[in-house]
């Protein structure tokens, strides 16, 4: 499963373009300071909104494609989209929430064990905790069986510990999905430690100065010993093409 | 005292409050959720008989409810029935009338409504259809209480427009507005007392249930 990517679309004050493609069994983290247009990116990767120009692609499936004038609804893409804020239905309870996704009930016992929520099943969205509701919403996603799965900054409104917990929880059931994941983010950090691939916008377009720039100052600020050096140990360096690319497994810790 | 009308405007408000989600449903979920130019002259269009004076409201319907007009005429070839002073008549005039009054506690409802979820639900497959009964209906249901609620007391204090359309017949259109009325007019104040004393509680009790469910709501 692949996903080709390459659109266009002007905003009130930007142009959002991204050319690139997301492999199987791998986390592209696109990165980079808020109103840079990657919310808008995924959105319009899950059907939302519509580019102006361009063709998205997964696999053989043309999900968007300006010349052919072929646009595929959000209803018929089959994407997994967790979002920012917790988006669970409220009448319903976490089981029922996910259940509501699944088209085999049988995956829902199972998500509801992997992401350790088994217990909470019976209890509605407002009465669990935001690190709850997040990992119910994972389930949510993860439910429809998606041919990719997109995190519009899934972890931005939880504290630090929930955070982690849930960030080392992707990393380990990410190996374990046969799909792209395009994980959205500001936070660099988070970024470096889930992203196989990270590309970095600012103004709406691939920037690899902005992420030097971000690196550069973070060594300064911690004199010299995070994150610029490990990211080079951990093998992180620019490409031709803008894109930064973590050629071994070890993160930021 | 007859029961009769009392019993007439219960039946009216109750058919009323049954029927007009059908109609109301379409133009609020439109109005919370639609985008494009007409949204304002929809809105401009529904919420007139809540501004137009009843009688003119009612003259217009009664213009295209009788047998030749475009509603009427329909209606007999459909149905044989004149529409006009019957009680489908003031069915149908009391749906006009009190379209506003659901449509605009509904489309309030939907606007609180996170969009979040709507395109939560789109993501996950469901159809817009399957969206407004599985995700807009079952969050939205203390925008339709409050709304069915307005229409019940709302149609049980309806004159001018019933009156217009369908005269007062005892029994058929004769609603308990028009009988109080009537009686005053015809020096039956006891009548038009305990008529009124009737009435009025009845209103002030779903009144307070329209308060109960929007302080639910807001909270």
């Amino acid at each position: 499963m692949t996903l080709s990517i390459s659109v266009s679309k002007q905003l009130e004050t930007l142009t959002v373009e991204l050319e690139t493609v997301c492999p199987s069994n791998s986390l592209t983290a696109i990165v980079g300071p808020s109103g840079s247009g990657k919310t808008t990116l995924i959105r319009m990767l899950a059907g939302l909104e519509t580019p102006d120009a361009g063709t998205i692609r997964c696999n053989e499936k043309t999900w968007f494609s300006s010349k052919e004038g072929i646009s595929v609804p959000a209803q018929h893409r089959r994407v997994g989209l967790v979002f920012q804020d917790y988006t669970l239905f409220p009448h319903l309870t976490v089981e029922k929430n996910i259940l509501f996704a699944a088209e085999n009930p049988d995956v829902t016992l199972d998500l509801l064990k992997t992401f350790g929520i088994t217990h909470i099943r019976n209890k509605k969205p407002h009465s669990i905790s935001g690190g709850e509701r997040q990992r119910a919403a994972f389930c949510q996603a993860l439910a429809r069986e998606p041919v990719a799965l997109l995190l519009d900054e899934p972890f931005s409104a939880l504290d630090v510990t929930t955070r982690r917990k849930l960030q080392h929880l992707l990393l380990e059931i990410k190996t374990r999905l046969p799909i792209p994941i395009i994980h959205v983010t500001h936070d660099l950090e988070e970024a470096t430690l889930l992203g196989d691939t990270i590309i970095a916008m600012e103004q709406g377009k691939e920037s690899p100065n902005w992420l030097n720039t971000q690196l550069l100052a973070a060594h300064h600020a911690t004199r010299g010993n995070l994150p610029y050096e490990q990211c080079h140990q951990c093998g992180i360096h620019a490409q031709a093409g803008y894109k930064i690319k973590r050629e071994n497994n070890a993160g930021i810790r | 005292m007859t029961l009769e009308p009392l019993l007439l405007s219960a039946k009216l408000a109750f058919c009323t409050m049954v029927l007009i989600p059908l109609l109301a449903f379409p133009p609020a979920y439109f109005l919370a959720f639609g985008k494009c130019r007409g949204k304002s002259i929809l809105d401009a269009l529904i919420t007139l008989p809540m501004v137009i004076p009843p009688t003119v409201l009612g003259f217009g319907l009664l213009v295209v409810m009788t047998p030749t007009g475009a509603v009427g005429s329909t209606w007999q070839s459909l149905t044989g029935d004149r529409l006009i002073f019957s009680f489908t008549g003031i069915l149908f005039a009391s749906l006009v009338f009190n379209l506003p009054f659901a449509v605009q506690p509904l489309r309030a409802s939907f606007e609180k409504l996170d969009k979040r979820l709507l395109e939560s639900a789109a993501v996950l497959g469901l159809s817009p259809f399957q969206t407004f009964y599985r995700v807009v209906l079952p969050n939205c249901v203390s925008g339709i209480v409050a709304s069915s609620i307005l229409v019940f007391a709302h149609s049980l204090g309806e004159f001018g427009v019933i009156l217009m359309v369908g005269g007062s017949i005892p029994g058929k259109t004769q609603v308990a507005s028009i009988a109080i009325f009537e009686a005053v007019e015809a020096l039956r104040y006891e009548d038009a007392l305990y008529m009124s004393a009737a009435l009025v509680p009845v209103c002030f009790v779903f009144l307070l249930i329209i308060n109960a469910v929007n302080g639910r709501q807001r909270s």
